[in-house]
């Protein structure tokens, strides 16, 4: 007998049958699987993502599968995970629009799958990093709503703390 | 004479962009000799900056011998240049006169809180809160210009409606890597400003990334005393932030604007400038004299081990700063084609000594440097400075002096005159100001 599936579906209802060492990426997926599981898996298990579309989903599990057998450092450091560099791959990989990528990061954070949100924040910041407010307001297309007022006191009171 | 939107605190990179004398807006109308002048006349106020005064006495002269109304030509020709390039850079309200007295009057805390709700806007949905469309006639020509152009009425990026709590993990990833993107992202927009600034989170990231690094005079006088530290004793600055911040009504933010620190992303300098007068000739009838100006450097840099490195030379920052550092192994300023020539001169070499001490801090701000090798050999040379803010603005970004002084070292067995102290006079001296370098890291 073939090895028993997870079949992840999407709000869409789109099936996509992975291995669990692929689902267990996700740790709330992991969670689920050990939970109603805890004997292992005997048959395929299905797990609904309904806030999560078939196409973004797909691109989720084709990091995970990617992924299934990359150990990631532990939790424990902070500053070093925020700090260190998107991995090449993760970056060609997050090579897409603005609103895939946003899609991403929000199921990456549903679905508990830190490393990957971790690369998709780091490509928002890659997008921030060295530009001007104004060329900021070009990349969000956002305009400055404040009050030349507001904005000098708002600068006046927050500049000063990025050098430390 | 300072340059436009001088609100800006000094920022180094190894090639200052100011430096290079900026032509692009050339200029077509302008002879070979105006162009000349206002060449000049920048470089002038580049060394003005700077604080080398005699030269930049000198640069403005032969500027205003080529073209007697230069400084006009300079503001007719260049600052309408300058004021749009901050605009681009800046937004809209990057050099708009503001009141200061409405500035002043602003909480900018519940300012910020304010914005908790406010949606960011693109910029057709602003024009459309500006201007309702109400009569028939805009709306009609909006739908059919739509139809024409349709990226015109783009929205925001989807991104920018990620939820806050991943918007503070992106901020701290620019505050630990880039803290200016982080400044320069927060001040967009009211939205933006709500979540870089308005949250308590982002300002306990920073405390967590300056205080834990800070070297306690306190705590380092303590240990010279209890060399065992039983382990529930607490030391006089714990180590635990969050036991610190209920000193400063748990806000953490308050915390760093009042309590003081050194920065490690950059060094400290100080412009020494004063005047010497020198004597006339015998049986001159002149009643002038001459004067000679003198203008020198300090350099402070701080390491989080408790080392710092120092530097006096009449070398000006562009030149020191790139090989600041306490691991240039050369442990000196590596001497340029001109110094070579100012070395036969009479500059001595101790002008490219990169000296390395030790720092502690205590907890009301006063600084304490100690140089064990310093440029006379019998020595300790030490420092005493106050940390103090630029202005209220930029916060912990002076050094004051409080003293200088040498204390003599055992030069030989029985050595009377061992640990006699000698106070240096401050007369000339001057507060050292943060510069930040953008090629700095806490450990480079």
């Amino acid at each position: 007998m073939p090895e028993p599936k997870v079949i992840i579906i999407s709000s869409d209802d789109e099936k996509f049958p992975v291995d669990v060492k692929v689902a267990e990426k996700s740790i709330l997926m992991k969670k689920m699987i050990e939970d109603l599981n805890p004997d292992g898996l005997e048959e395929d298990f299905e797990i609904p993502t309904p806030n999560v579309r078939s196409t973004v989903l797909a691109k989720v599990i084709e990091w995970c599968t990617h992924h299934k057998n990359t150990v990631f450092p532990d939790d424990d450091d902070e500053d070093a995970r925020k700090s260190a560099p998107v991995d090449e791959w993760d970056k060609n990989f997050l090579k897409v629009d603005q609103e895939m990528l946003y899609e991403i990061i929000l199921a990456a954070n549903y679905l508990n799958i830190r490393p990957l949100m971790d690369s998709g924040c780091k490509i928002v910041a890659e997008m921030i990093r060295g530009k001007s407010p104004e060329e900021l307001r070009r990349t969000f297309n956002i305009v400055n709503d404040f009050s030349p007022e507001e904005e000098a006191a708002i600068r006046r009171e927050n500049e000063w703390a990025e050098d430390r | 004479m300072a340059s436009l939107g001088s609100a800006q605190g000094p920022v180094l990179t190894q090639e200052p962009k100011n430096m290079i004398v900026d032509n692009q807006s050339t200029d077509g109308d302008l002879k070979d000799s105006e162009i000349e002048a206002i060449n000049l006349f920048e470089q002038a106020m580049e060394k003005e900056t700077h604080g080398s005064m005699s030269d930049a006495v000198e640069l403005y002269r032969r500027a205003f011998r080529i073209e007697e109304k230069v400084d006009i030509l300079y503001r007719k020709v260049k600052v309408p240049h300058k004021v749009q390039q901050l605009k681009a850079e800046g937004g809209k309200n990057s050099s708009v006169r503001v009141d200061e007295a409405v500035v002043s009057s602003l909480d900018v805390d519940s300012l910020l809180q304010s914005y908790r709700d406010v949606d960011a806007l693109s910029p057709w949905q602003a024009k459309q809160e500006e201007e309702p469309e109400d009569s028939l006639a805009a709306q009609l020509a909006t739908a059919s210009l739509d139809k024409q152009i349709p990226g015109l009425k783009k929205d925001v990026s989807v991104l920018i409606k990620l939820p806050h709590d991943i918007w503070g993990y992106i901020l701290e990833i620019l505050l630990l890597t880039s803290p200016e993107s982080w400044f320069n992202f927060s001040i967009t927009c009211k939205k933006n400003a709500y979540l870089g600034f308005g949250s308590s989170n982002i300002w306990r990231s920073l405390c967590y990334l300056i205080y834990p690094l800070q070297i306690s005079y306190e705590n380092q006088t303590f240990l010279e005393h209890h060399r065992q530290l039983d382990s529930d004793q607490e030391l006089p600055v714990p180590k635990d932030q969050l036991s610190i911040v209920s000193q400063y009504d748990n806000s953490w933010k308050r915390m760093l604007r009042s309590r003081p620190f050194i920065k490690f992303l950059g060094c400290y300098i100080s412009v020494v400038n004063y005047y010497n007068e020198g004597g006339g000739k015998e049986f001159t009838i002149s009643y002038s004299k001459p004067v000679k100006s003198i203008t020198y450097y300090r350099y402070l840099r701080f390491y989080p081990d408790g080392t710092c490195v120092k530097v006096l030379t009449p070398l000006e920052p562009n030149r020191i700063v790139p090989q600041l550092s306490k691991y240039n192994t050369e442990r000196s300023i590596k001497a340029f084609a001109e110094n070579a020539k100012m070395d036969n001169h009479n500059v001595p070499k101790d002008n490219f000594v990169i000296y390395h001490g030790t720092w502690s801090i205590s907890a009301s701000g006063e600084v304490f440097i100690r140089i064990n090798e310093g440029s006379v050999p019998y020595y300790y040379f030490h420092y005493h400075f106050q940390v103090q803010s630029i202005g209220k603005v930029y916060r912990h970004a002076k050094l004051n002096w409080v003293k200088n002084f040498v204390i003599r070292k055992k030069t030989y067995d029985g050595d009377e005159r061992e640990g006699e102290l000698s106070t240096l006079p401050l007369k000339n001296e001057k507060p050292f100001k943060f510069s930040r370098v953008r090629s700095y890291k806490i450990d480079n």
